[in-house]
């Protein structure tokens, strides 16, 4: 190759890098999966939820916009999406955008049912399915526990006709960990999700190791506390093994945190941004902090 | 906490205000009447008052509520109906039966009762421009809730004789919910809200204390 052609070729490279901002964003490599205990399906460790960012109504411009976020997360390679009928519009949205997306083959659709009535949890998984317009939902969660018993006999029931492939149970804020520890032990489900993150560990004592001892999957909500990690610490260095990490960013450091634990599938960010989807999407990247790493972190974080 | 963003609600306001356009002045007009009509009171007036402001409580719930904000929130189902209620007791109490007679008079209350209705007509909408609701979101008495709600506690406030307090309860009550609900957004009538609903039913419960339970309008 000529001096000329070599030059030539490492501007177009640079170039590249300067104008794409992906490379800066994500390490390279494939994405980071991690099994369903109940089946061995693989699923990225990086999903995503939709609590708030997704409520848009039916204001189009701002629904435009979450199909290019929706875009993004899918060529980043997610699956994952976690709503419920409690988040306004977030279902219809999701179904909107799905509906004008060409690369959502992958989608992992996951949402709830939150009512006090079995007999009207019924009529709200079926308008999900309809909202989603997905032949069928993969996961439907009881959204914090709200009549478990009754909804979970319709979920089973909904699960042996084959109207949905894994069933489970969700909180959040860390509350009612006593009973999530109850139903986790004793009810044949397949996911739970509750809240975890760099500052929320309190799941590390008992719900994450009865979820890896019964087999269960665990999706992982507020990995941000709600951003409020960003407002404590985002103007703060990076930990040592961020770069040996792959991680260009705070996002990338609370989200491997989490799905470095082994217990845990997948956490589900909420974004309303092209931008911090392509952040959170790669955390979806690269190696994955060992223990001592995990531990230097939460060691870092206490002295800021 | 709710479940959308200032943004997107901000952006529904001013859809909404769009939307119904010339609404506003309609409503502008009515309240100008409404005004003159406490103050110079007409054969029929106060059926007329109460018509008006049965209607502002209807519309308020059954389009903005029911039709815009449960886009973004499921809750403004239950809000919406409350506030059709409201409305069917005002048509009821005072276009139907005449029971009420709005007079602008010089007591504490009456005081109070038309500064509401000032702050309600004018500084609400007028304070859109000033603050970062803009003209786009202004929000007018008769077709969005807060000024509403702040009209109908000062005009139940002149209502002569003892104070319908059960006219109240409704706006009352929203005056905490709007607070509480625009506190998380930062808008400036979150403090605004309450105070206007605590003082007004603080003042019609004192105010009638000192009449007997008997007293007729005047």
């Amino acid at each position: 190759m000529s001096r000329r052609a070599a030059l030539g070729s490492m501007g177009a490279a640079a170039a590249a890098v300067l104008l794409d901002p992906r490379p800066a964003l994500a390490a390279p490599g494939p994405v980071l999966e991690k099994a369903i205990p109940a089946t061995g399906e693989l699923l990225p460790a990086i999903g995503m939820g939709s609590w708030i960012t997704f409520n848009v109504g039916d204001d189009t411009d701002l629904r435009e916009a979450r199909v290019e976020v929706l875009r993004t997360f899918f060529a980043q390679g997610g699956a994952v999406i976690d709503s419920s009928p409690m988040y306004g519009s977030s279902e219809e949205v999701i179904g909107y955008c799905l509906a004008r997306l060409e690369n959502a083959q992958t989608l992992f659709s996951a949402t709830k049912v939150w009512t006090p009535l079995q007999w009207h949890g019924v009529l709200q998984m079926e308008s999900s399915q309809t909202l989603w317009g997905t032949e069928r939902l993969d996961l439907l969660q009881i959204h914090n526990l709200l009549n478990w018993e009754g909804h979970l006999e319709t979920l089973l029931d909904w699960k042996a006709q084959g109207r949905v492939r894994y069933i489970g149970v969700t909180t959040s804020h860390g509350r009612r960990h006593g009973d999530l520890e109850k139903i986790m032990a004793a009810q044949p489900i397949d996911f739970v999700q509750f809240t975890y993150n760099v500052l929320d560990r309190e799941a590390e004592q008992r719900l994450l190791p009865l979820a890896a001892e019964r087999g269960l999957a665990v999706i992982i909500n507020r990995p941000f506390q709600r951003g409020a990690l960003f407002d404590r610490f985002a103007d703060r260095p990076l930990p040592a093994w961020a770069g040996e990490c792959g991680c260009a960013n705070w996002a990338q450091i609370f989200l491997k945190f989490i799905v470095s634990h082994p217990a845990v599938t997948c956490a589900i960010p909420a974004t309303s941004r092209v931008d911090h989807m392509l952040e959170n999407m790669g955390a979806a990247r690269g190696r994955l902090p060992d223990a001592d790493m995990r531990a230097g972190l939460i060691r870092y974080i206490e002295t800021l | 906490m709710l479940p959308f963003t200032k943004d997107v609600f901000f952006r529904l306001l001013a859809r909404y205000n769009a939307d119904i356009w010339p609404a506003h002045i309609a409503a502008v007009v009515l309240g100008i009447v409404v005004v003159f009509l406490i103050f110079k009171p007409r054969r029929g007036s106060d059926k007329f008052i109460a018509a008006v402001l049965a209607g502002a409580w209807i519309w308020t719930g059954a389009v903005y509520h029911m039709m815009y904000l449960t886009t973004i929130n499921w809750a403004a189902w239950a809000s919406g109906a409350l506030f059709v209620c409201q409305g069917g007791l005002i048509a009821w109490t005072g276009a139907g039966r005449g029971r009420i007679a709005f007079r602008a008079g010089s007591d504490r209350p009456n005081w109070f009762g038309v500064s509401l209705v000032a702050l309600a007509l004018l500084a609400y909408p007028l304070a859109g421009p000033l603050t970062e609701l803009g003209w786009s979101r202004a929000p007018v008495a008769g077709i969005a809730s807060g000024p509403t709600t702040l009209l109908t506690l000062g005009l139940i406030l002149l209502a002569e004789g003892r104070i319908p307090v059960r006219l109240l309860l409704i706006p009352a009550l929203w005056t905490i919910v709007a607070g509480a609900s625009a506190w998380p957004l930062h808008l400036p009538h979150a403090l605004i809200l309450p105070a206007a609903g605590i003082v007004s039913f603080s003042l019609a419960l004192i105010g009638n204390r000192r009449l007997p339970s008997n007293a007729k309008r005047e």
